[in-house]
Protein backbone atom coordinates (compact mmCIF):
# COMPACT_ATOMS: atom_id res chain seq x y z
CA UNK A 1 0.00 0.00 0.00
CA UNK A 2 3.03 2.15 1.04
CA UNK A 3 4.48 1.44 -1.74
CA UNK A 4 1.70 1.75 -4.31
CA UNK A 5 1.34 5.70 -3.20
CA UNK A 6 4.47 6.74 -3.45
CA UNK A 7 4.74 5.03 -7.03
CA UNK A 8 1.53 7.49 -7.58
CA UNK A 9 3.44 10.05 -5.83
CA UNK A 10 6.23 9.87 -8.17
CA UNK A 11 4.41 10.12 -11.11
CA UNK A 12 2.35 12.42 -10.42
CA UNK A 13 5.49 14.85 -9.72
CA UNK A 14 7.22 13.52 -13.15
CA UNK A 15 4.15 14.60 -14.64
CA UNK A 16 3.56 17.98 -13.36
CA UNK A 17 7.52 18.66 -14.27
CA UNK A 18 6.79 17.02 -17.95
CA UNK A 19 3.64 19.47 -18.16
CA UNK A 20 6.30 22.41 -16.70
CA UNK A 21 8.26 21.66 -19.89
CA UNK A 22 5.36 21.18 -22.50
CA UNK A 23 4.38 25.06 -20.88
CA UNK A 24 7.64 26.58 -21.41
CA UNK A 25 7.95 24.97 -24.85
CA UNK A 26 4.45 26.62 -25.82
CA UNK A 27 5.27 29.87 -24.03
CA UNK A 28 8.21 30.71 -25.45
CA UNK A 29 6.36 32.44 -28.30
CA UNK A 30 4.58 34.80 -26.07
CA UNK A 31 7.89 37.13 -25.13
CA UNK A 32 9.70 36.23 -28.24
CA UNK A 33 7.63 35.24 -31.38
CA UNK A 34 7.92 39.04 -32.27
CA UNK A 35 11.44 39.83 -31.35
CA UNK A 36 12.57 37.06 -33.73
CA UNK A 37 10.70 38.29 -36.43
CA UNK A 38 11.46 41.14 -36.13
CA UNK A 39 15.15 40.41 -35.84
CA UNK A 40 15.96 41.91 -32.39
CA UNK A 41 17.56 38.99 -31.13
CA UNK A 42 18.10 35.66 -33.57
CA UNK A 43 16.34 32.92 -32.65
CA UNK A 44 19.02 30.69 -31.08
CA UNK A 45 19.81 33.80 -28.83
CA UNK A 46 15.90 34.66 -28.25
CA UNK A 47 15.30 31.09 -26.38
CA UNK A 48 18.46 31.49 -24.11
CA UNK A 49 17.46 35.02 -22.85
CA UNK A 50 13.76 33.45 -22.46
CA UNK A 51 14.82 30.47 -20.98
CA UNK A 52 17.55 32.20 -18.58
CA UNK A 53 15.24 34.83 -18.10
CA UNK A 54 12.04 31.94 -17.41
CA UNK A 55 14.34 30.32 -14.62
CA UNK A 56 15.20 33.84 -12.74
CA UNK A 57 11.99 34.37 -13.31
CA UNK A 58 10.99 30.89 -10.77
CA UNK A 59 13.26 31.69 -8.21
CA UNK A 60 11.86 35.61 -7.82
CA UNK A 61 9.05 34.29 -6.10
CA UNK A 62 9.19 31.65 -3.31
CA UNK A 63 5.51 31.81 -2.31
CA UNK A 64 3.64 29.10 -4.57
CA UNK A 65 -0.08 28.93 -5.05
CA UNK A 66 -2.16 28.06 -1.94
CA UNK A 67 -4.73 26.03 -4.08
CA UNK A 68 -3.90 23.52 -7.26
CA UNK A 69 -7.04 24.78 -8.97
CA UNK A 70 -7.17 28.12 -7.88
CA UNK A 71 -11.03 27.19 -6.31
CA UNK A 72 -12.15 25.87 -9.87
CA UNK A 73 -12.86 22.47 -8.31
CA UNK A 74 -13.03 21.71 -5.10
CA UNK A 75 -9.23 20.62 -3.53
CA UNK A 76 -10.91 18.30 -1.05
CA UNK A 77 -12.49 16.20 -3.64
CA UNK A 78 -9.06 16.12 -5.38
CA UNK A 79 -7.16 13.10 -5.02
CA UNK A 80 -3.37 11.98 -6.66
CA UNK A 81 -5.06 9.83 -9.22
CA UNK A 82 -6.96 13.13 -10.35
CA UNK A 83 -4.03 15.46 -10.24
CA UNK A 84 -1.84 13.08 -12.53
CA UNK A 85 -4.97 11.94 -14.70
CA UNK A 86 -5.56 16.41 -15.04
CA UNK A 87 -1.46 16.70 -15.83
CA UNK A 88 -1.79 13.83 -18.84
CA UNK A 89 -4.81 15.69 -20.36
CA UNK A 90 -3.04 18.70 -20.25
CA UNK A 91 -0.24 17.42 -21.70
CA UNK A 92 -1.83 15.81 -24.58
CA UNK A 93 -4.27 19.06 -25.41
CA UNK A 94 -0.64 20.93 -25.32
CA UNK A 95 1.11 18.48 -27.43
CA UNK A 96 -2.05 18.66 -29.87
CA UNK A 97 -2.37 22.24 -30.39
CA UNK A 98 1.59 22.65 -30.47
CA UNK A 99 1.51 20.23 -33.42
CA UNK A 100 -0.73 22.43 -34.71
CA UNK A 101 0.81 25.42 -34.43
CA UNK A 102 -1.69 26.85 -32.03
CA UNK A 103 -1.31 29.37 -29.09
CA UNK A 104 -3.46 28.10 -26.53
CA UNK A 105 -2.81 28.75 -22.77
CA UNK A 106 -1.46 26.22 -21.16
CA UNK A 107 -3.17 27.22 -17.87
CA UNK A 108 -6.25 26.67 -19.36
CA UNK A 109 -5.29 23.07 -20.21
CA UNK A 110 -3.90 22.11 -16.93
CA UNK A 111 -7.82 24.17 -15.42
CA UNK A 112 -9.04 22.24 -17.71
CA UNK A 113 -7.82 18.46 -17.45
CA UNK A 114 -8.27 18.92 -13.61
CA UNK A 115 -11.72 19.97 -14.11
CA UNK A 116 -12.34 16.33 -16.24
CA UNK A 117 -10.47 14.59 -13.86
CA UNK A 118 -12.65 15.69 -11.07
CA UNK A 119 -15.75 15.50 -12.68
CA UNK A 120 -15.27 12.10 -13.62
CA UNK A 121 -13.42 11.33 -10.34
CA UNK A 122 -15.54 12.70 -7.60
CA UNK A 123 -18.77 13.99 -9.39
CA UNK A 124 -19.50 16.98 -11.25
CA UNK A 125 -21.12 18.71 -7.93
CA UNK A 126 -16.97 18.69 -7.09
CA UNK A 127 -16.31 21.06 -10.00
CA UNK A 128 -17.43 25.35 -9.38
CA UNK A 129 -19.25 26.27 -12.47
CA UNK A 130 -19.44 29.88 -11.29
CA UNK A 131 -15.74 30.02 -10.42
CA UNK A 132 -14.92 28.51 -13.85
CA UNK A 133 -17.14 31.40 -15.60
CA UNK A 134 -15.34 34.22 -13.30
CA UNK A 135 -12.02 32.79 -13.84
CA UNK A 136 -11.52 31.26 -17.26
CA UNK A 137 -14.18 32.48 -19.51
CA UNK A 138 -14.40 36.47 -18.79
CA UNK A 139 -10.90 36.94 -18.44
CA UNK A 140 -10.64 34.44 -21.30
CA UNK A 141 -12.82 37.40 -23.53
CA UNK A 142 -11.36 40.36 -22.24
CA UNK A 143 -7.63 39.44 -22.09
CA UNK A 144 -7.58 39.48 -26.42
CA UNK A 145 -9.87 42.44 -26.98
CA UNK A 146 -8.08 44.85 -24.11
CA UNK A 147 -4.90 44.01 -25.34
CA UNK A 148 -5.64 44.51 -29.00
CA UNK A 149 -7.50 47.74 -28.37
CA UNK A 150 -4.46 48.86 -26.28
CA UNK A 151 -1.77 47.17 -28.68
CA UNK A 152 -4.18 48.98 -31.76
CA UNK A 153 -3.97 52.27 -30.24
CA UNK A 154 -0.11 52.36 -29.38
CA UNK A 155 1.05 50.97 -32.90
CA UNK A 156 -1.53 53.83 -34.47
CA UNK A 157 0.51 56.66 -32.09
CA UNK A 158 3.75 55.23 -32.66
CA UNK A 159 3.44 55.39 -36.80
CA UNK A 160 2.10 59.24 -36.09
CA UNK A 161 4.89 59.72 -33.83
CA UNK A 162 7.87 58.59 -35.45
CA UNK A 163 6.48 59.66 -39.00
CA UNK A 164 9.05 62.14 -40.32
CA UNK A 165 11.58 60.91 -39.00
CA UNK A 166 14.24 58.22 -41.26
CA UNK A 167 13.39 55.23 -40.66
CA UNK A 168 16.86 52.98 -39.95
CA UNK A 169 17.59 54.52 -36.60
CA UNK A 170 13.84 54.86 -35.70
CA UNK A 171 13.89 50.50 -36.43
CA UNK A 172 16.89 50.04 -34.54
CA UNK A 173 15.53 52.07 -31.32
CA UNK A 174 11.91 50.52 -31.56
CA UNK A 175 14.13 46.90 -31.57
CA UNK A 176 16.30 47.89 -28.67
CA UNK A 177 12.98 48.41 -26.74
CA UNK A 178 11.56 45.52 -28.06
CA UNK A 179 13.99 43.50 -26.24
CA UNK A 180 13.26 44.79 -22.76
CA UNK A 181 9.72 44.04 -22.70
CA UNK A 182 10.01 41.08 -24.17
CA UNK A 183 12.39 39.74 -21.57
CA UNK A 184 9.88 41.28 -18.79
CA UNK A 185 7.15 39.75 -20.29
CA UNK A 186 9.72 36.20 -20.12
CA UNK A 187 10.26 36.83 -16.28
CA UNK A 188 6.82 37.06 -15.41
CA UNK A 189 5.90 33.88 -16.89
CA UNK A 190 9.01 32.51 -15.27
CA UNK A 191 7.55 33.62 -12.28
CA UNK A 192 3.62 32.86 -12.56
CA UNK A 193 4.00 29.27 -14.50
CA UNK A 194 6.28 28.02 -12.63
CA UNK A 195 4.66 28.65 -9.53
CA UNK A 196 1.59 26.81 -10.51
CA UNK A 197 3.50 23.41 -10.67
CA UNK A 198 5.29 24.01 -7.66
CA UNK A 199 2.41 24.50 -6.19
CA UNK A 200 0.83 21.40 -7.81
CA UNK A 201 3.72 19.31 -6.52
CA UNK A 202 3.88 21.01 -3.01
CA UNK A 203 0.20 19.63 -2.28
CA UNK A 204 0.64 16.62 -3.58
CA UNK A 205 3.54 16.45 -1.59
CA UNK A 206 1.28 17.89 1.86
CA UNK A 207 -1.57 15.56 0.62
CA UNK A 208 0.38 12.46 0.48
CA UNK A 209 2.25 13.57 4.05
CA UNK A 210 5.44 13.81 2.94
CA UNK A 211 5.60 17.61 4.15
CA UNK A 212 3.89 19.28 6.62
CA UNK A 213 0.82 21.35 6.55
CA UNK A 214 0.91 25.08 5.03
CA UNK A 215 5.35 23.94 4.36
CA UNK A 216 6.51 26.29 1.15
CA UNK A 217 7.95 24.06 -1.25
CA UNK A 218 11.84 21.96 -0.77
CA UNK A 219 14.44 23.42 -2.93
CA UNK A 220 14.42 20.67 -5.25
CA UNK A 221 10.62 21.57 -6.08
CA UNK A 222 11.89 24.93 -6.74
CA UNK A 223 14.82 24.13 -8.62
CA UNK A 224 13.39 20.81 -10.97
CA UNK A 225 9.88 23.34 -11.39
CA UNK A 226 12.60 26.20 -12.66
CA UNK A 227 14.33 23.75 -15.05
CA UNK A 228 11.93 22.22 -16.36
CA UNK A 229 10.23 25.66 -17.54
CA UNK A 230 13.12 27.14 -18.48
CA UNK A 231 14.74 24.36 -20.82
CA UNK A 232 11.26 23.72 -22.66
CA UNK A 233 11.27 27.80 -22.86
CA UNK A 234 14.71 26.92 -24.59
CA UNK A 235 13.32 23.79 -26.77
CA UNK A 236 11.21 26.69 -28.61
CA UNK A 237 8.28 25.38 -29.32
CA UNK A 238 9.37 27.31 -33.02
CA UNK A 239 5.80 25.56 -34.54
CA UNK A 240 3.75 28.46 -32.21
CA UNK A 241 6.21 31.07 -32.95
CA UNK A 242 6.30 31.18 -36.57
CA UNK A 243 2.25 31.34 -36.11
CA UNK A 244 2.94 34.08 -33.70
CA UNK A 245 5.94 36.42 -35.46
CA UNK A 246 4.67 35.36 -38.81
CA UNK A 247 0.93 33.70 -39.57
CA UNK A 248 -0.94 36.52 -38.10
CA UNK A 249 0.25 39.43 -39.29
CA UNK A 250 3.92 41.19 -40.79
CA UNK A 251 5.68 42.61 -38.21
CA UNK A 252 7.94 45.73 -38.45
CA UNK A 253 9.50 46.80 -35.75
CA UNK A 254 7.39 49.33 -34.13
CA UNK A 255 4.61 46.70 -34.45
CA UNK A 256 7.05 44.29 -32.44
CA UNK A 257 7.86 46.91 -30.06
CA UNK A 258 4.14 48.03 -29.24
CA UNK A 259 2.88 44.21 -29.34
CA UNK A 260 5.25 43.11 -26.71
CA UNK A 261 5.34 46.54 -24.46
CA UNK A 262 1.11 46.30 -24.42
CA UNK A 263 1.26 42.46 -23.66
CA UNK A 264 4.13 43.19 -20.71
CA UNK A 265 1.85 46.22 -19.22
CA UNK A 266 -1.53 44.42 -19.43
CA UNK A 267 0.22 40.84 -17.27
CA UNK A 268 1.40 42.89 -14.72
CA UNK A 269 -1.30 45.84 -14.10
CA UNK A 270 -4.18 42.70 -14.53
CA UNK A 271 -2.30 40.39 -12.04
CA UNK A 272 -1.18 43.20 -9.59
CA UNK A 273 -4.84 44.78 -9.76
CA UNK A 274 -6.17 41.03 -8.83
CA UNK A 275 -7.80 39.97 -12.33
CA UNK A 276 -4.77 38.10 -13.69
CA UNK A 277 -5.01 37.87 -17.66
CA UNK A 278 -3.82 34.88 -19.32
CA UNK A 279 -0.02 35.38 -21.09
CA UNK A 280 -1.24 33.71 -24.48
CA UNK A 281 -4.74 35.64 -25.13
CA UNK A 282 -2.41 39.04 -23.67
CA UNK A 283 0.06 38.58 -26.35
CA UNK A 284 -1.81 36.96 -29.11
CA UNK A 285 -4.59 39.99 -28.78
CA UNK A 286 -1.14 42.00 -28.58
CA UNK A 287 -0.10 41.07 -32.16
CA UNK A 288 -3.37 41.15 -33.67
CA UNK A 289 -4.06 44.86 -32.65
CA UNK A 290 -0.41 45.62 -33.79
CA UNK A 291 -1.13 44.30 -36.98
CA UNK A 292 -4.33 46.72 -36.92
CA UNK A 293 -2.61 49.24 -35.55
CA UNK A 294 -0.90 49.65 -38.92
CA UNK A 295 -1.66 50.90 -41.89
CA UNK A 296 -2.16 48.38 -45.19
CA UNK A 297 -0.73 45.64 -43.05
CA UNK A 298 -2.46 42.20 -43.57
CA UNK A 299 -3.96 40.62 -40.72
CA UNK A 300 -4.87 37.31 -41.45
CA UNK A 301 -8.06 36.38 -39.48
CA UNK A 302 -7.86 32.96 -41.01
CA UNK A 303 -5.31 32.09 -38.30
CA UNK A 304 -6.81 34.72 -36.04
CA UNK A 305 -9.96 32.76 -36.27
CA UNK A 306 -7.94 28.94 -35.82
CA UNK A 307 -6.38 30.62 -32.94
CA UNK A 308 -9.89 31.44 -31.40
CA UNK A 309 -11.71 28.23 -32.13
CA UNK A 310 -8.38 26.30 -30.19
CA UNK A 311 -8.95 28.59 -27.24
CA UNK A 312 -12.82 27.86 -26.58
CA UNK A 313 -11.62 23.91 -27.41
CA UNK A 314 -8.83 24.25 -24.91
CA UNK A 315 -10.71 23.90 -21.62
CA UNK A 316 -13.65 21.12 -22.82
CA UNK A 317 -10.96 19.01 -24.52
CA UNK A 318 -8.51 18.88 -22.20
CA UNK A 319 -11.41 18.21 -19.21
CA UNK A 320 -12.53 15.47 -21.91
CA UNK A 321 -8.91 14.12 -21.73
CA UNK A 322 -8.12 14.08 -18.16
CA UNK A 323 -11.83 12.69 -17.73
CA UNK A 324 -10.76 9.41 -19.71
CA UNK A 325 -7.28 9.30 -17.64
CA UNK A 326 -8.81 9.54 -14.23
CA UNK A 327 -12.00 7.25 -15.46
CA UNK A 328 -8.96 4.44 -16.76
CA UNK A 329 -6.61 5.36 -13.92
CA UNK A 330 -9.34 4.98 -11.50
CA UNK A 331 -9.41 1.18 -12.36
CA UNK A 332 -6.19 0.40 -10.20
CA UNK A 333 -2.89 -0.22 -11.00
CA UNK A 334 -3.00 -1.28 -14.10
CA UNK A 335 -5.49 1.42 -15.12
CA UNK A 336 -2.75 3.58 -13.85
CA UNK A 337 0.00 2.29 -16.03
CA UNK A 338 -2.38 2.09 -19.01
CA UNK A 339 -2.84 5.77 -18.69
CA UNK A 340 1.20 6.56 -18.54
CA UNK A 341 1.58 4.60 -21.28
CA UNK A 342 -0.98 5.51 -23.79
CA UNK A 343 0.03 9.13 -23.06
CA UNK A 344 3.72 8.16 -23.55
CA UNK A 345 3.22 6.64 -27.06
CA UNK A 346 0.35 10.01 -27.66
CA UNK A 347 3.38 12.15 -27.00
CA UNK A 348 5.85 10.64 -28.96
CA UNK A 349 3.40 9.83 -31.90
CA UNK A 350 3.07 13.59 -32.09
CA UNK A 351 6.52 14.35 -31.89
CA UNK A 352 7.44 11.55 -34.92
CA UNK A 353 4.27 13.84 -36.89
CA UNK A 354 5.96 16.89 -36.38
CA UNK A 355 9.35 15.76 -37.54
CA UNK A 356 7.49 15.62 -41.10
CA UNK A 357 7.12 18.47 -41.17
CA UNK A 358 9.61 19.93 -38.72
CA UNK A 359 10.04 24.10 -37.95
CA UNK A 360 13.11 24.94 -36.19
CA UNK A 361 15.90 28.06 -35.54
CA UNK A 362 16.43 27.92 -39.20
CA UNK A 363 13.09 28.06 -40.47
CA UNK A 364 11.17 30.24 -37.97
CA UNK A 365 10.67 33.56 -40.06
CA UNK A 366 9.77 31.64 -43.48
CA UNK A 367 6.25 32.67 -43.88
CA UNK A 368 3.83 30.62 -42.81
CA UNK A 369 1.16 29.44 -44.91
CA UNK A 370 0.52 26.88 -48.15
CA UNK A 371 3.77 28.99 -49.99
CA UNK A 372 5.88 27.13 -47.73
CA UNK A 373 4.55 23.71 -48.07
CA UNK A 374 5.38 24.44 -51.29
CA UNK A 375 8.54 25.32 -50.70
CA UNK A 376 9.31 22.10 -48.34
CA UNK A 377 7.95 19.49 -51.25
CA UNK A 378 10.64 20.93 -53.39
CA UNK A 379 13.53 20.85 -50.74
CA UNK A 380 12.80 17.32 -49.98
CA UNK B 1 -20.58 33.44 -8.88
CA UNK B 2 -19.55 37.41 -8.94
CA UNK B 3 -18.06 39.40 -11.35
CA UNK B 4 -15.66 41.85 -9.92
CA UNK B 5 -16.40 44.55 -12.56
CA UNK B 6 -14.94 47.48 -11.04
CA UNK B 7 -11.74 45.38 -10.90
CA UNK B 8 -12.21 44.70 -14.56
CA UNK B 9 -12.96 48.21 -15.00
CA UNK B 10 -9.87 49.30 -13.20
CA UNK B 11 -7.47 46.83 -14.96
CA UNK B 12 -8.74 47.93 -18.54
CA UNK B 13 -8.49 51.85 -17.84
CA UNK B 14 -4.88 51.48 -16.50
CA UNK B 15 -3.96 49.06 -19.23
CA UNK B 16 -5.08 51.37 -21.52
CA UNK B 17 -3.46 54.43 -20.71
CA UNK B 18 0.01 52.88 -19.17
CA UNK B 19 0.46 50.85 -22.56
CA UNK B 20 -0.14 53.49 -25.04
CA UNK B 21 1.65 56.50 -22.92
CA UNK B 22 4.84 54.27 -22.33
CA UNK B 23 4.86 53.19 -26.44
CA UNK B 24 4.33 57.01 -26.96
CA UNK B 25 7.00 58.40 -24.70
CA UNK B 26 9.51 55.51 -26.02
CA UNK B 27 8.54 56.82 -29.94
CA UNK B 28 8.96 60.64 -28.98
CA UNK B 29 12.40 59.53 -27.29
CA UNK B 30 13.35 58.01 -30.54
CA UNK B 31 12.17 60.75 -32.35
CA UNK B 32 14.27 63.51 -30.34
CA UNK B 33 17.31 61.06 -30.47
CA UNK B 34 17.41 60.80 -34.18
CA UNK B 35 17.24 64.60 -34.18
CA UNK B 36 19.77 65.74 -32.32
CA UNK B 37 21.97 62.95 -34.26
CA UNK B 38 20.92 64.20 -37.30
CA UNK B 39 21.57 68.18 -35.93
CA UNK B 40 24.83 67.58 -35.00
CA UNK B 41 26.07 65.96 -37.80
CA UNK B 42 24.69 69.02 -40.23
CA UNK B 43 27.55 70.80 -38.25
CA UNK B 44 26.96 74.33 -37.28
CA UNK B 45 23.66 76.43 -37.32
CA UNK B 46 20.18 76.82 -36.21
CA UNK B 47 19.26 72.77 -36.35
CA UNK B 48 22.76 71.95 -34.36
CA UNK B 49 21.43 74.29 -31.46
CA UNK B 50 18.69 72.17 -30.88
CA UNK B 51 21.29 68.96 -30.97
CA UNK B 52 21.56 69.34 -27.38
CA UNK B 53 17.95 69.62 -25.77
CA UNK B 54 16.39 67.00 -27.92
CA UNK B 55 19.41 64.74 -26.45
CA UNK B 56 18.06 65.74 -22.84
CA UNK B 57 14.46 65.36 -24.07
CA UNK B 58 15.31 61.39 -25.86
CA UNK B 59 17.36 61.31 -22.16
CA UNK B 60 14.26 62.28 -20.21
CA UNK B 61 11.93 59.99 -22.71
CA UNK B 62 13.75 56.77 -21.95
CA UNK B 63 14.37 56.94 -18.28
CA UNK B 64 10.86 57.52 -18.18
CA UNK B 65 10.28 54.33 -20.01
CA UNK B 66 13.02 52.67 -17.53
CA UNK B 67 11.72 53.46 -14.41
CA UNK B 68 8.38 51.84 -15.93
CA UNK B 69 10.33 48.63 -16.56
CA UNK B 70 11.96 48.59 -12.96
CA UNK B 71 8.36 48.98 -11.25
CA UNK B 72 7.67 45.84 -13.02
CA UNK B 73 10.12 43.81 -12.36
CA UNK B 74 9.30 45.46 -8.67
CA UNK B 75 5.38 43.95 -9.27
CA UNK B 76 6.73 40.60 -11.16
CA UNK B 77 9.17 40.73 -7.16
CA UNK B 78 6.39 41.77 -5.38
CA UNK B 79 3.43 39.37 -6.49
CA UNK B 80 4.97 36.55 -3.99
CA UNK B 81 3.79 38.65 -0.98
Amino acid sequence: MVDGVSVLLIAVIVTALAFDFTNGFHDTANSMATSIATGALAPRIAVVVAGVLNLAGAFLSTTVARTISSGIVDDHAVSLTMIFAGLIGAILWNMVTWLAGLPSSSSHALFGGLIGAVWVGAGGDAVRLGQVVEKIVIPALVAPVLAGLTALLATYLAYVLTRRTSSGPVSRGFRIGQIGSASLVALAHGTNDAQKTMGVITLTLISAGALGQGSGPPWWVTLSAGLAISLGTYAGGWRIIRTMGRGLTDIEPPQGFTAETTAATVILVSSHMGFPLSTTQVCAGGILGSGLGRKLAQVRWGVAGRIAVSWILTLPAAAAAGGVAAWLAGRGDIGLVLVAAAALAAVGGMYALSRRRPVHAGNVNAPAGEEDEQADRTAV
Amino acid sequence: MQIEWDALAAVCAVSLTVGVLLVGVFSLGLVALTWSREARSAGTGRGARTAVPAKAAAALCFMVCAGLACYGIVLIVSQSR
